[in-house]
């Protein structure tokens, strides 16, 4: 029971993109069209779940005060190699991705999880906060894509839609419509979750650096916190 | 020369890292809220580019490149990133403390912005000579200095509005974004005839 | 002392290993790489000229400046061109196929870095203005229009068009003279 809820956090109740409003990079830039998120979506996970299964492996030989580096190193040493595996076995994937498939190692929603989840807790909890937290990314970016490939486009995963073929709205493929259709995401959440909307000023918490920047007395953070209470 | 203009040019307008190629989108919704933080911000990432730059594209020259270990690229540069930035704060710290007051505390937020990686990568991927690299850094570094600055001031407008209740907060960010960033588009035809 | 060294032996320690996985890693995908690009390159011809089934690659004589590989079909099905220009954003390589009587088969984007939404309406594989190519001759192609706002990108898909057929033409004339 307990594991089931740590897995479903990560989709709902914490779900990564729509209610931590972390990882919005790739959310943005690779919802264009179905397949990429999906595939955008898989790569993090297996790197979210591998990475969140190393380090809290090693989380008691990493002294603290490395811990963001190393983890940094795991992290891209994983991403590294996701991305090798995939210009072997998905060749047009590596293509569509471009740039956005090695930046997943700056994706806020890994360090965080690594930070804030994997240090603290064993390896099989770990493994499944993940898990969730990946899922939660790639329902999200499912959403998003789904949204725009099927009014910007007119299609779905690549099959044509009859009547909004040829009266495609291409703005929301490009990048003011991933704006507006994030934005219009977000208000649903709000309007639909029993929480007030309270959460969605920009979650500085799960971010990697908070605690650096907290201490920092002219920190943008606070700036961020002030505006939460 | 007229090829560094263009580089130039559509670093900091048509391919904006912000508004058109997303990325370094957490610093741009999360520090934007005030004129003063989002400058120091913006110049910080200028600063960072470059460095970064200056000194990754070596490093993939005539290390990587010439040893056949281009697949380590991704793990190198953050790394070299990550070291640096801590250098610079360092550095800043002892010998210009009043600089360090006002640009240092964004130092730290750097390392894991996503624009710092990916201005590196894009210009070993391009294909840019040592010149061009830092030319497009530079512009980078001004497209979301001018990014943020503009959106600060979208901001500061929008503080004062009646917005729907679901909207509040995030969402009518993320809406005043996209407005910004439609007229960003605006200027792809422009740079385009100025140099046809 | 024991707190400065062990963090640095920890940090040293995870970064060896990590890259030693990599090491392994690229090993292991390394060919797999090579055999998948190997195949992409092989579809793409296949795509821009339909009646050839075997390629050959023409070594044997210098092609114009831009003209990046040359591949001819098998039974005088024509030949399949790589070029490469300057785009608005950064290089973009075409894959051109040219039929034995010299006209365009058809034209494959292979990699682009022009602008979303601007550029891209001309390099994209299913736009248009690739389509508009198709059948045109070295005399021909010439008079089709740039697409407007992206003109730029238009210019240098012409152009690479452009020394596609001239590649097409000293690949021919060298044919002659061997063959006479």
């Amino acid at each position: 029971m307990k594991t089931l809820n740590n897995f479903s956090k990560g989709i709902i109740k914490e779900n990564p993109v729509l209610v931590l409003v972390l990882g919005t990079c790739p959310t943005l830039a690779t919802s264009t069209s179905v397949l990429n998120a999906l595939g955008m979506g898989a790569a993090a996970t297996c790197v979210l779940v591998f990475s969140n299964i190393l380090i809290s492996a090693l989380r008691n030989v990493i002294p603290d005060k490395v811990r963001i580096p190393c983890y940094i190193v795991l992290i891209a040493g994983l991403v590294t190699a996701v991305q090798m595996l995939v210009k072997a076995y998905a060749p047009e994937l590596n293509e569509s991705l471009g740039i956005y498939l090695p930046l997943i190692v700056v994706n806020c929603i890994i360090l965080g999880r690594a930070e804030m989840y994997a240090s603290k807790n064993n390896v099989f909890d770990s493994a499944v906060d993940g898990f969730g937290m990946g899922i939660g990314f790639t329902l999200a970016l499912f959403l998003m894509a789904a949204i725009r490939e099927t009014f910007g486009h007119g299609t779905f995963c690549g099959m044509e839609i009859p009547v909004l073929k040829n009266n495609n709205i291409s703005i929301m493929t490009m990048a003011p419509g991933g704006f507006f259709v994030f934005g219009l995401l977000i208000a649903a959440v709000n309007k639909f979750s029993k929480h007030k909307p309270k959460k969605n000023s920009f979650g500085c918490e799960g971010c990697p650096q908070f605690a650096v920047c907290a201490k920092s007395e002219l920190s943008s953070c606070n700036d961020a916190a002030e505006e939460d209470e | 020369m007229t090829k560094l203009i263009i580089i130039m040019l559509s670093a900091v307008f048509i391919n904006n890292y912000v508004l058109s190629r997303f990325l370094g989108i957490c610093p741009f919704l999360g520090v934007s809220k005030k004129l003063g933080s989002a400058a120091g911000m913006s110049i910080a990432v200028i600063f960072v580019m470059l460095m970064a730059t200056a000194a990754t594209y070596p490093i993939e020259k005539y290390l990587l490149e010439p040893n056949g270990l281009k697949y380590l690229q991704t793990i190198v540069f953050i790394l070299v990133i990550a070291a640096l930035v801590q250098l610079v704060e360092i550095v800043m710290k002892k010998y210009t403390p009043a600089l360090h007051h006002s640009l240092g505390v964004y130092l730290p937020l750097i390392t894991t912005n996503c624009a710092v990686l990916g201005v590196t990568i894009l210009n070993i991927d391009e294909g840019y000579t040592f010149i061009e690299a830092m030319v497009n850094s530079l512009g980078s570094g001004l497209g979301f200095f001018l990014a943020m600055v503009m959106f600060s001031g979208v901001r500061s407008t929008i503080e004062g509005s009646d917005i729907p209740e679901s909207f509040k907060g995030l969402p009518i960010t993320l809406v005043a974004a996209a407005i910004t960033s439609l007229s960003f588009l605006g200027f792809g035809g422009v740079i385009e005839n100025l140099f046809a | 002392m024991k707190d400065i060294l062990k963090p640095i032996i920890v940090l040293a320690l995870i970064c060896l290993l990590v890259t030693a996985s990599l090491a392994y890693v690229n090993i292991k995908t390394a060919p797999v790489i090579k055999a998948a690009e190997e195949k992409a390159a092989s579809s793409a011809r296949h795509e821009v000229l339909k009646e050839a089934e075997t390629f050959e690659r023409i070594n044997s004589l210098k092609l114009p400046d831009g003209a990046v590989e040359a591949y001819k079909g098998n039974d005088e099905s024509g030949y399949a061109i790589i070029v490469k220009v300057k785009g608005y954003g950064g290089d973009m390589k075409l894959m051109c196929g040219i039929r034995h009587d010299g006209t365009m088969e058809g034209v494959k984007t292979l990699t682009h870095n022009e602008t979303t939404g601007i550029g891209s309406r001309v390099v994209d594989n299913n736009s248009k203005y690739k389509e508009s190519f198709a059948g045109t001759t070295a005399g021909e192609y010439r008079d089709i229009d740039t697409v407007s706002g992206a003109t730029i990108s238009s210019k240098a898909y012409k152009k690479g068009i452009g020394i596609a057929f001239d590649a097409f033409k000293a690949i021919r004339e060298a044919e002659h003279e061997n063959a006479e």
